[in-house]
């Protein structure tokens, strides 16, 4: 059975196509101007568990968030949290427990426009890993060491942190 | 504030206002560009074998990414 969740159009392997808006329609197939890569609007559908469904993972994830905010970093608890919570979803996307979307086979020569930010980032990061990480050179991490001792700030950025693992764990 | 913290901080934020910019031109109609998800979603498609490496290495850093800002 296809499991509507979100985005306009699913596409079963090998079988029907579905529109997943709510209408359970058969729906027609997405042509888009981005012919090197699949398109982005279709979804490969495999068969999804009942709660695969945003009004169960969403809920979930805030109260794990919540949960995890509570943890400081170097305690024992926040380790085994982040390890078990990240064990899960791993395994939820290995073993291809939830509806995938589809993604391109290849990819375009644009897609090294992503070296631009990724090249900026790197650079700034080993420069200011290698001049020490410290408070006048500081990398990533330093700087949002100080902000992620706030409850809110932590459990925010955990819910993001399980946000993209979703993504991932979805494609 | 020191002007290295300064520079610092703002190469950072030059570096995601960039990352924003590509991924805002990936979703335009007819873009060419991947989105950063579709980027994610080909190197999960590289298997060695029955082994999906890809993926694995993809959930490992992202996997990573967690550990490293709230449990280290």
């Amino acid at each position: 059975m296809c499991q509507a969740t979100d985005g306009p159009i699913l596409q079963a392997a090998g079988t029907a196509l579905w529109d997943i808006t709510g209408s359970q329609l058969p729906a027609r197939r997405v042509v888009d101007h981005n012919r090197a890569m699949e398109s982005r609007t279709e979804y490969a559908v495999e068969a999804a568990p009942g709660w695969d469904r945003p009004i169960v993972t969403v809920p979930a994830f805030v109260v794990i968030a919540a949960v995890g905010g509570l943890f400081p970093s170097f305690s024992l608890a926040a380790n085994l949290y982040v390890v078990a919570v990240g064990g899960v979803l791993t395994w939820l996307g290995v073993a291809h427990r939830t509806a995938k979307r589809s993604s391109p086979t290849r990819l375009t020569r644009s897609a090294a426009w992503w070296l631009l930010p990724a090249g900026v980032f790197v650079a700034v990061e080993l420069t200011d890993f290698a001049l020490g990480s410290t408070y006048p050179h500081p990398t990533l991490s330093v700087l949002v060491d100080d902000p992620l001792t706030h409850y809110t700030v932590r459990a925010c950025a955990y819910l993001t942190w399980l946000g993209g693992f979703w993504g991932l764990v979805r494609r | 504030m020191s002007v290295t913290r300064i520079i610092a901080l703002s190469v950072f934020g030059i570096a995601a206002a960039l990352a924003a910019g590509v991924e805002i031109a990936a979703r335009r109609e007819g873009s060419r560009i991947p989105s950063l998800a579709a980027i994610a979603g080909f190197v999960m498609r590289y298997r060695a074998g029955r082994m999906p490496v890809g993926r694995i290495a993809v959930y490992g850093f992202w996997w990573w990414i967690g550990w490293h800002f709230f449990a280290r």
